[in-house]
Order: C-alpha cells, then sequence, then structure tokens
C-alpha cells in the first residue's frame, strides 16, 4: 500500500446518464424550432492498440495494484482509469477507441458527444467522456454547456487521444487523479493579444464517480469519489514555436467505500478542500520538441499534498521522433511538511508516422517509487502502441 | 512533409526517407489569395493563427473564413512554407482540438478551383491555391 492514499479517478456512471436528459430536451427543443432541417452532422474518432509488459521488478510488494486482483509485480500506466500492466503481454490496460459526433445547428451552435471504449481496470466499458452544446457569443468567445474532461494539467483533456502527442501515454504519476471529468459550464476566450494567440477558459461544476478506478488499485471494495463545487481557469499563450500554460483548479472532495463516508474524516465535515495548479512550457522549433511541466497539489488537510514535474526533449528526424523524458511526483503528508514518497519515472520513446493519421510508438520505462525508509519499487516496462485518428 | 529547407538538414540523419518528399515538394507553389475587398495586410503569424484556429477574425477586426484543400502538393506546400509544419503535426495540432471542444479545422475543398470560387464568392474568406491557379477573381496576398 502506498504511504499516501493515492490519488482517486472517476468512471462515469448514473451521473452522464442524469446529464443526457437535459442536453436530450435541449435537442429536441432546438429541433421543434425548426434548426433540426439544417443540423448538420460529423463524426471522427481515435484509438490505439497498446502492448505491453512489466519486463523486470525489484523492491518490495507495497500492495499497489492489489496482489489479490492482479498478478504482481506490476506497473501502473494509467491511475485514473486502473490500467494496469503485469509481467505477461497484455493488450488491455491501455488500447482503447473514441468516437465522436457532431451536430452542428447553426454555424455558432453545436452539440458534441464522445464515447471511449477500453478494456482498464480488468473491465470493458464504454464511458460517456464528453457530451456538451457549445455556443459561440462572438468570434471570441464561447460557451459549452455539459459534460467534459477535466483540464487539470497540459495533456489532461486529451491524454486518451494518444495519437496527438509523442509518448505512449502521459507520466503516470504526475497525471493519475481520481477524476477525469466533470459536469457543468466553461466559458472561452480565443483570440490574438498583441501577436500570441490566447485561450483561456474558466469552467465549474461537479463529478460524482462510483466504483472509482484509482480506489481499486488499493482494494476491489468499490469507493464512491465526489468533486464539489468545482471550478477553475487556464490561460495558453502560443506564438510560433512556443507555448505557456498556466492552470488552477479548486474543488471540495469526499470519499465514500462500502458507504461510509471515508475522506474526509466525518467528524471534520462533509467535504474538504483541494487545489491543483500546473505551469508548461512547450518549446517546438526548428525540428526540437521540449516539454515540460511543474504542478501543485494541496489536499490538506484532509488529505496528502505533491509537488509533481515533468521535463521531456526530442528531435523530430522526419518520421521519427525520438524523446527522453523525465518525470517525478514528491508526496507529502500533509501541508508539504513532511516528505513520503518519491515517484519517479524515466521514459525513452519513439514515434514514427506511419502515415497523416497514425502512427506506431514503441517506449521504454523505468519507474522507482522511493519509499524514504530504505525500501523502494522499481519496475520497467516495455510498450507498443499503434495510435490512429479517423 | 518537411520543407526543402528542413529536409536538406535532417537528410543526414533520416538515411534516404525524404526522397520521395523532395520530389512532391518540389512540385508545389501555393499562393495565399482572400477576396478582392479584403484590404487587411497579412504576414506569415496572422495567416497561421487564422489556418491554426488561434484567431477567428483579421487584423482589422472583420470575421475570417479560412479554406482548406482537402489534400494535394499545394496543401503540402502552405503547410510547409507558411504554418511551418508537416501534415502529420498538423494533425496531431488539429486532434488535440476536436477532440476537446476546442477550435474547428477549417472547411475543406476540393482542389484550386472551388477554393478560386469559394474565396471569389466570399468577402471574409482566404484561401490557397497552386500558383498559376490564382486569377483576377481574387487578391494574392503572400506569394
Amino acid at each position: 500500500m502506498r504511504k499516501l492514499p493515492p490519488k482517486l479517478p472517476t468512471p462515469p456512471t448514473s451521473r452522464t446518464r442524469s446529464l443526457l436528459k437535459p442536453l436530450s430536451l435541449a435537442i429536441g427543443l432546438l429541433g421543434a424550432s425548426g434548426l433540426s432541417q439544417a443540423v448538420d452532422f460529423s463524426y471522427s474518432g481515435f484509438g490505439n492498440v497498446t502492448l505491453g509488459k512489466v519486463v523486470s521488478a525489484g523492491g518490495i510488494d507495497i500492495g499497489c495494484p492489489d496482489g489479490a486482483q492482479w498478478n504482481c509485480p506490476c506497473l501502473i500506466a494509467d491511475f485514473s482509469h486502473g490500467s494496469v500492466y503485469e509481467q505477461k503481454w497484455s493488450l488491455k490496460p491501455e488500447s482503447r477507441i473514441g468516437l465522436q459526433g457532431n451536430w452542428t445547428f447553426t454555424p455558432d451552435l453545436s452539440f458534441t458527444a464522445q464515447g471511449v471504449a477500453r478494456h482498464a481496470a480488468q473491465k470493458a466499458k464504454a464511458d460517456l467522456e464528453w457530451a456538451y452544446l457549445s455556443y459561440n457569443l462572438t468570434p471570441q468567445l464561447t460557451v459549452q454547456l455539459g459534460r467534459k474532461r477535466l483540464p487539470l494539467f497540459f495533456y489532461s483533456d486529451y491524454q486518451d487521444v494518444s495519437y496527438a502527442y509523442s509518448w505512449v501515454r502521459v507520466p503516470p504519476d504526475v497525471y493519475g487523479w481520481a477524476v477525469v471529468n466533470y459536469n457543468g459550464a466553461n466559458l472561452t476566450y480565443r483570440g490574438d493579444v498583441a501577436g500570441w494567440a490566447v485561450k483561456s477558459t474558466v469552467y465549474a461544476g461537479s463529478e460524482h464517480t462510483k466504483k472509482n478506478p484509482i480506489a481499486k488499485l488499493e482494494t476491489a471494495s468499490p469507493s464512491d469519489i465526489n468533486w464539489d463545487q468545482m471550478w477553475g481557469v487556464d490561460l495558453e499563450l502560443n506564438r510560433d514555436w512556443f507555448t505557456a500554460r498556466l492552470a488552477l483548479n479548486k474543488s471540495k472532495q469526499q470519499q465514500f467505500r462500502d458507504g461510509l463516508q471515508t475522506s474526509p474524516d466525518p467528524a471534520t465535515g462533509t467535504h474538504s478542500p483541494q487545489t491543483f495548479a500546473a505551469l508548461s512550457f512547450v518549446i517546438d522549433k526548428d525540428n526540437w520538441l521540449l516539454r515540460s511541466e511543474i504542478s501543485y497539489i494541496d489536499r490538506s488537510p484532509a488529505r496528502g499534498s505533491y509537488r509533481g514535474r515533468m521535463i521531456g526533449a526530442g528531435y523530430r528526424f522526419d518520421k521519427f521522433t525520438p524523446m527522453v523524458t523525465v518525470s517525478q511526483l514528491k508526496a507529502y503528508n500533509n501541508a508539504f511538511t513532511t516528505l513520503a514518497e518519491k515517484d519517479a519515472m524515466t521514459s525513452f520513446s519513439l514515434r514514427y508516422d506511419l502515415s497523416d493519421t497514425s502512427s506506431i510508438k514503441a517506449q521504454y520505462d523505468r519507474s522507482r517509487w522511493d519509499l524514504l525508509d530504505g525500501n523502494d519499487v522499481r519496475r520497467k516496462l516495455v510498450t507498443l502502441s499503434y495510435d490512429f485518428v479517423f | 512533409m518537411m520543407s526543402n529547407k528542413h529536409t536538406t538538414r535532417t537528410t543526414w540523419a533520416a538515411a534516404g526517407l525524404c526522397l520521395g518528399l523532395l520530389a512532391s515538394a518540389a512540385q508545389a507553389d501555393a499562393v495565399v489569395i482572400v477576396h478582392p475587398s479584403n484590404a487587411t495586410a497579412l504576414d506569415d503569424e496572422q495567416i497561421s493563427k487564422i489556418f491554426l484556429g488561434q484567431t477567428k477574425t483579421f487584423a482589422g477586426g472583420g470575421e475570417a473564413v479560412p479554406v482548406d484543400q482537402k489534400e494535394g502538393a499545394a496543401r503540402e506546400d502552405f503547410g510547409n512554407k507558411v504554418l511551418k509544419k508537416n501534415q502529420a503535426q498538423l494533425k496531431a495540432l488539429w486532434a488535440r482540438q476536436i477532440f476537446t471542444g476546442g477550435a474547428k479545422p477549417p472547411k475543406e475543398l476540393s482542389g484550386d478551383d472551388e477554393v478560386l470560387k469559394f474565396v471569389a464568392a466570399t468577402p471574409g474568406a482566404i484561401g490557397y491555391v497552386e500558383a498559376g491557379k490564382a486569377n483576377s477573381s481574387v487578391k494574392v496576398v503572400k506569394r
């Protein structure tokens, strides 16, 4: 078991279905108003077939992931969805396919829904990841209402679309948190300010998850995790080869197991606060690539706090893009006072652009969880992936 | 597809993989066109922002309607020279936008003739065609 309650994830459920009712109603009303005659439908999708295996394991077994459910030693490739590789080749942990439909009612009003099917956490399932109405108030301002992925960090909201980045996956220790969606509203500004391409979003909402996959990594007994009163803001600046992004998210969390509140301590209240902040820099110049991010997560006093960092460098040799990436998550017991664990990963990845819509990747990861008491957990993972969009 | 400049710089490492790319890149010479009534001065950076969905307006404030070509040498040449990205890079950039509720990619038309017709008929339009195809129905803003 990790010293800290790790970060906790999300399975969309009845909340998702209930969200669809008002959206369906809205679409129905649009249809009734005559707009349905002009509805333009399009679809697109993405997917990846990913094969992986833990090729080396050392250190101690801390029971995360749970040895009763997985044949460990194992490596967790995606905390949020419960993706775990064992010491045998498997396609199941990370392979997935996403299908997106877009209904355009007018040039400024549209509805988008995206479902993703996967076999993470040892169970095949299809989740509704996105379902939102989008309306352009002006050429610069767009308001959206519905269900979306949560943009905590630079790659968070498109980490399922592995074709869109160079690695097989985003660094798992830094990107593995309990909740990956929210139901609510957002307002986005997109425009040119003094030569910079500026994109900024403010959003608010909540997410309730049942049988959360992150909690399943610790025990088969299901946990429900809720993030309420959530709001966030991000700002992304781009100019030619340089991109910077700053993001902030605040919410109040609660966790239940077998119907009993396990976090925060019920004696202290029903919810506890948490703050996520991240700063990213991306450079893509003359075929050189640099991807970096630092993150700060304060979940005190109810839960642990964390500092994350990631930096990757690569070079594009025509269709080949090799990269070396180092990531680290430092876990603290409380309010950054006592360091409890250091999780680090070094990744060597190679992407080859097979066509304009597909790529193949190979990646070798070395992971080490340093428990700071003389013990550690060491894993090496090899993965091969075929990624595509359509 | 790499630009000639980049291809030259990386040929030693690409070990001959670029030969086919060099051949096709050399065939195209795209020019950027707008409606004749559009008096906005445009540089590569501004054109890129419009075609990458980073802004929906011209510097003067008018709404921009970018139009892409579905495929072909002009599309690759425009991507390499003006957007400074190969087709795989562009696809990856748009994948992020399309699947996260971001900007929508420009409308795509089949070939120079369709783009010429669209730009000539649409005041806010901006597109690109093979250099020899541009005519007096449109205004060339970037060669």
